[in-house]
């Protein structure tokens, strides 16, 4: 059965591999979509068939030395099980809309294949029952977002981000190894259940874990996933990967592969519970990602950008989130920040295709008229971004505030609601921009075609109703009938510790935010559409934050730069002159005590044979002297 | 058995002499595939549920000093004879266009004599094998060599055959030990197993520290272990195509081979004792060759830097003594076996086209040569050690058994697997990315002898990937009893009863001893 989540997708990608340079570009593309379609409804059937029950599915061995087993076998969860509707639903949509924008594309065919094989990677990813299979997924999600952000590879900034993606990646898997290996040395496993298991039982119940090895290993697996998720300090490598296609953004950066980071700790929650102060470690971390990468996103040009940043910094919330241990709440604004987000970036790439290639906000403007349907949809992946009720943002978002707050972390709390301001900032600025105000492009602008403007309309939908899946507690009693928390009781396993608190306080600090960014966005607005003219004094300020703090360019100028200077360095200094002379110097050395021993060489052979003797007759004379 | 697996290939390269100009490259392209096929039905012949000697064979050779023909097979050089017979036909294929038979003869004799090298349990018999292998490639570069082929040519032979002089060293003291000891003076291994040779901590010049060392520096020359690695990189530029594949697979397995074979189970106490020394080596080199490997222009040098790079893996795994270590360091030695040959010749294969392996004068090749380009990819894929490819698997043991092994080093080896991907996603990109250069502009993609070779590697690199169990299979039970018993390792026969036909008298009551132990 897992076999039809999994395997579609793998074939899809061969289909399309083995005949990359086929020009008949409709059936490579409905062979993508098709592939991810069959993945979506099985996944939808299973839930039908075998509810929600945790069963694991062995499907080949893969390695067994001494102790250390592994198989390819396959665990489905709630948790996975939603991971799986979430990456197969949205990767759909995504297709479809591909279908159209790549349309025009020479690469089509591949760019399919990519987008099939990166489905694939992440249900393994997401479906692994051990460490070392995730990290399968893990890697393989991390080969296609290389080879989709450098997907039109004739332009070298594009393949560059590429390779920083990969590099800055792979920093953060040789983390993750070296967790793997930790964990295995101490307990000698590597499965989740056991991990899992092995720290409720022992350690979370007597709580004596403190700093150990064992947290060394939590550790260096949520290094794993800063890198993956782009948290601060490895975070620099997601705005640069906005040079992909932007239906890649949509799926690998805002909605897919970049949760994985946190899906992995959720994953583990167990084991993590165990280790309370590792865990605010995780918070702060979140909370200054969030904080720092909406202060960015609040003074980027480019429309993309401003969707990376903000994708960074809804990112951070979930580690926060994580941070606290509610890690449904977690998961939670994880599906629904996967919808708004994968609407965003695609009404982005419905704005950007029909200004064929503009991304500066500044040239946008007046859209609102022209892109009626991408318009209405933006807007309601906007609200639901800036947490606005009804929609879906809202709920997720608001129970990662309250349990921050109701966790008693009220700094945490403080910070996250900054970052919340200034999302509505980003974001109302944004959509001014681009939508209101004068038509500042010169020609005429369409709405997108009908294959673009469908999975547009069915995304803004899933961001207005997705709020459903976990209504707070408060709305639970207004509405008795209605089971309280979708969501939370789906999730019943991984999250150990509840929240509990006065529906007064929950209510207050609802209004509390809403009302706040209401503010702020009305502000904003006005703001942005009365005049634009900017003050003077702050313009150090702004220019930092328009380079978001100069960590790009610092790394790509000087880092790279010193890195090509260094190993050009050490070939010329060390290997040329040091080794190289060095040998040769020493067997010019041998030469001459050749030609002071013996006259009589002539020509190579010998002087082996004198060799030999030499060498051959010190070592004898050495053992036996002694 | 084991002879004709040794000496077909050079009896075949002869006959190749009689061949006429046209039937050539089908009469090596026969050949090759029947050494494929004799190594590979070795396959049917083993039994890789004992760590013991099988299909032993031999006779006497210099009574005097107990040199004996003794050919014999376990589970450590089972897949090394399978790799060095199933490249042959490979390099043939790739060959297409050569018209002498002295080239062929020389590709063959290096089969020949690498299956020696693992095949034999005789030390001198080792030694003369060891030290003949350099001579094939000596002349294959020498011969058909680049622009500095004489230099390049000498380097190797002198370099290499220098280093080995310490293991013939180390081979007759020992053979004087055992006649002190036994009464008896004999080179074969199996009786060096049985030496017990002084340890003192501290002293270099005692009898197993000095003996370690002459192994020791034979081996990390010919593994190559920087800064032992200098005569590699030359050596690869200016070697033909056919011989840089055998030079990267299956020569510098003789050197890994070694650390197995002789290293560990001869001094365990010594290898113990300087394992810093050689973790520190070891870590050096890969970071070192890693960083020198960014700086190349020159493709085929990339490759080979990135070839010191990948076999410091091995001692990595081997110094950690576990069987994590020891399993990943031998996987090790064969994905690097299938994923550097293929890079060579796709190099081999691009500068025949071009004529030039200048990193600058490439670019957007994946256009014109796309089945090229993926290939390459897939590849470099191996030499990242990404998972589901066969350098994954190998990689994770290595470091999984370094660090099991308690040794912090591993740590300092982490930053080899990020710069692995740097250098060989930047040159993958310099080659097929970026606008097309001039030169990329009018080739041709694969043909059809192209794809023959290519593909089984390609093929090769996800197979032990993803089924590294049917590797493991058959030297897993050699592995575990090398690091379960290294500090009183012995091999024995695996059937007693049918040896004693085929072997000489002395050593026939050793074997009826360890017989029992069976």
């Amino acid at each position: 059965m897992i076999l039809t989540f999994i395997l579609p997708p793998l074939f899809g990608f061969f289909l399309n591999a083995f005949r990359f340079q086929s020009t008949n570009k409709k059936l490579s593309g409905w062979i993508g979509v098709g592939a991810c379609l069959i993945s979506f409804l099985s996944v939808v059937f299973y839930s039908w068939i075998y509810g929600f029950k945790s069963q694991s599915f062995f499907i080949l061995p893969w390695l067994n030395t001494g102790e250390l087993v592994l198989n390819f076998s396959f665990v489905i969860d709630s948790l996975s099980w939603l991971m799986c509707l979430l990456i197969t639903g949205v990767g759909f949509l995504i297709h479809l809309y591909s279908l159209s924008y790549m349309s025009k594309d020479s690469g089509f065919t591949r760019y399919f294949a990519y987008l099939n094989l990166f489905v694939f990677m992440m249900l393994i990813l997401v479906l692994a029952d051990s460490l070392p299979l995730l990290f399968v997924g893990w890697e393989g999600v991390g080969l296609c977002s290389y080879l989709l952000i450098g997907f039109w590879f004739k332009e070298k900034e594009k393949v560059q981000a590429g390779l920083m993606a990969f590099v800055v990646n792979r920093i953060g898997d040789a983390c993750f190894l070296l967790g793997i290996f930790l964990l295995f040395f101490h307990f000698g496993t590597v499965q989740f259940s056991e991990l899992n298991a092995l720290w409720i039982f022992e350690n979370y119940a007597t709580g004596t874990a403190g700093i150990s090895p064992a947290a060394l290993g939590g550790f260096l697996l949520f290094l794993g996933a800063v890198g993956k998720s782009a948290q601060i300090p490895l975070y620099f490598w997601l705005p640069e990967a906005m040079a992909g296609p932007t239906p890649v953004s949509a799926l690998i950066h805002a909605a897919t592969m970049v949760t994985a980071g946190v899906y992995l700790l959720v994953r583990l929650s167990g084991f993590y519970s165990a280790f309370p102060d590792l865990l605010l470690v995780i918070a702060w971390i979140g909370a200054l990602t969030a904080l720092g990468s909406a202060l960015i996103a609040s003074f980027q040009w480019d429309f993309k950008k401003v969707l990376a940043y903000s994708t960074i910094s809804q990112l951070a919330y979930l580690f926060m989130s994580v941070g606290v241990q509610a890690f449904s709440s977690s998961i939670f604004h994880l599906l629904t920040h996967g919808f708004f987000k994968a609407l965003l970036f695609l009404c982005a790439g419905s704005v950007i295709h029909a200004l064929s290639g503009e991304q500066d906000i500044r040239q946008m403007g007046g859209l609102k008229k022209s892109m009626p349907i991408t318009f209405f949809s933006y807007l309601a992946g906007a609200l639901a971004l800036i947490a606005m009720p009804p929609f879906s943002g809202f709920f997720s978002k608001d129970e990662i505030l309250w349990s921050l707050f109701s966790s008693g972390h009220y700094f945490l709390y403080f910070l996250a609601l900054i970052t919340g301001l200034c999302t509505v900032f980003y974001m109302t600025r944004l959509t001014v921009f681009v939508f209101f105000g004068k038509n500042r492009f010169q020609t005429p602008v369409h709405e997108s075609p009908r294959l673009m403007t469908i999975p547009l309309i069915l995304l803004a939908l899933l961001s207005l109703l997705g709020g459903l899946m976990g209504l707070p507690h408060l709305f639970s009693d207004l509405f008795s009938s209605h089971p309280p928390h979708l969501l939370h009781e789906l999730l019943k396993g991984i999250s150990p510790k509840s929240f509990e608190g006065s529906k007064l306080t929950e209510a207050g600090l609802m209004l509390l935010s809403t009302g706040a960014g209401l503010a702020v966005m009305i502000g904003t607005g006005f703001y942005y559409l009365k005049k634009r003219k900017e003050k003077k004094s702050l313009i150090f300020w702004k220019k930092l934050l328009e380079e978001g703090f100069f960590v790009q360019k610092t790394i790509q100028n000087y880092i790279q730069y010193f890195f090509g200077v260094i190993s050009r360095q050490v070939f010329q200094q060390i290997e040329q002159n040091f080794f190289n002379q060095g040998i040769l110097f020493l067997s010019s050395q041998i030469f001459k005590l050749r030609e002071r021993f013996s006259s009589l060489q002539s020509g190579n052979l010998q002087s082996y044979a004198l060799y030999f003797v030499m060498g051959l007759t010190v070592l004898v004379v050495l053992v036996f002297l002694r | 058995m084991l002879s004709l697996l040794v000496f077909f290939p050079l009896c075949f390269g002869l006959l190749l002499f009689l061949f006429p100009q046209r039937l050539l490259f089908a009469g090596a392209l026969a050949g090759s595939v029947i050494q494929f096929l004799l190594s590979g039905s070795l396959y049917f012949f083993f039994d890789p549920s004992s760590p013991h000697l099988q299909l032993a064979e031999g006779f006497e050779l210099i009574p005097y000093f107990g040199v004996n023909y003794f050919l014999a097979l376990d589970g450590l050089s089972f897949w090394y004879v399978v790799l060095s017979g199933f490249l042959l036909p490979l390099v043939v294929l790739f060959s297409l266009n050569q018209k002498s038979p002295l080239y062929f003869f020389l590709l063959f004799s290096i089969v020949t004599l690498s299956n020696g090298v693992f095949l034999s349990f005789d030390g001198i018999l080792f030694y003369i094998f060891f030290e003949l292998s350099l001579l094939p490639l000596f002349f294959l570069i020498f011969i058909w060599g680049g622009k500095e082929r004489i230099y390049a040519s000498f380097k190797f032979l002198i370099y290499t055959f220098f280093a080995s002089l310490f293991l013939l060293a180390g081979f007759v003291i020992m053979m004087l030990m055992n006649k002190t000891s036994t009464g008896e003076i004999s080179a074969s291994l199996l009786d060096f197993y049985l030496l017990d040779f002084v340890f003192i901590q501290g002293q270099p010049f005692s009898t197993q520290s000095l003996l370690f060392f002459c192994f020791a520096i034979a081996f990390a020359v010919k593994t190559p272990l920087a800064p032992f690695h200098t005569w590699l990189p030359l050596a690869h530029v200016e070697a033909p195509t056919g011989a840089s594949v055998y030079l990267a697979a299956v020569v510098l397995k003789m050197g890994t081979y070694g650390w197995f074979r002789f290293v560990l189970p001869l001094f365990p106490e010594a290898s113990t004792y300087y394992s810093p020394l050689l973790l520190f080596l070891a870590v050096f080199s890969l970071i070192y060759a890693s960083l020198l490997a960014f700086a190349q222009t020159d493709i085929k040098k990339l490759v080979a830097y990135s070839s010191v790079a990948h076999m410091a893996y091995v001692l990595i795994g081997v110094f950690a003594f576990n069987i994590y270590g020891l399993q990943g360091a031998f996987y090790q030695t064969l994905t690097h076996g299938i994923s550097s040959a293929a890079l060579f010749l796709l190099v081999g294969l691009i500068y025949q086209r071009t004529g030039t392996r200048e990193l600058h004068q490439y670019g957007g090749l994946s256009k014109t040569m796309p089945y090229f380009a993926i290939s390459f990819f897939l590849i470099c894929l191996s030499a990242i050690a990404l998972p589901l490819t066969g350098g994954f698997v190998s990689e994770f043991l290595v470091l999984l058994g370094s660090y099991l092994s308690g040794k912090f080093w591993v740590w300092l080896a982490v930053p080899g697997v990020v710069l692995t991907a740097v250098y060989m996603l930047n040159v993958f990109q310099k080659i097929f990315f970026f606008k097309e250069s001039k030169i990329s502009k009018k080739l041709n993609d694969l043909h059809w002898n192209e794809f023959l070779y290519l593909g089984p590697l390609v093929f090769l690199v996800f197979f032990m990937g993803l089924f590294p169990n049917f590797f493991f299979s058959r030297s897993k039970v050699s592995l575990n009893h090398l690091s379960k018993n290294q500090s009183n390792y012995s091999l024995s026969f695996y059937k007693p009863e049918s040896l004693n036909k085929i072997q000489p008298e002395p050593e026939k009551d050793i074997t009826e001893e360890k017989g029992e132990g069976l």
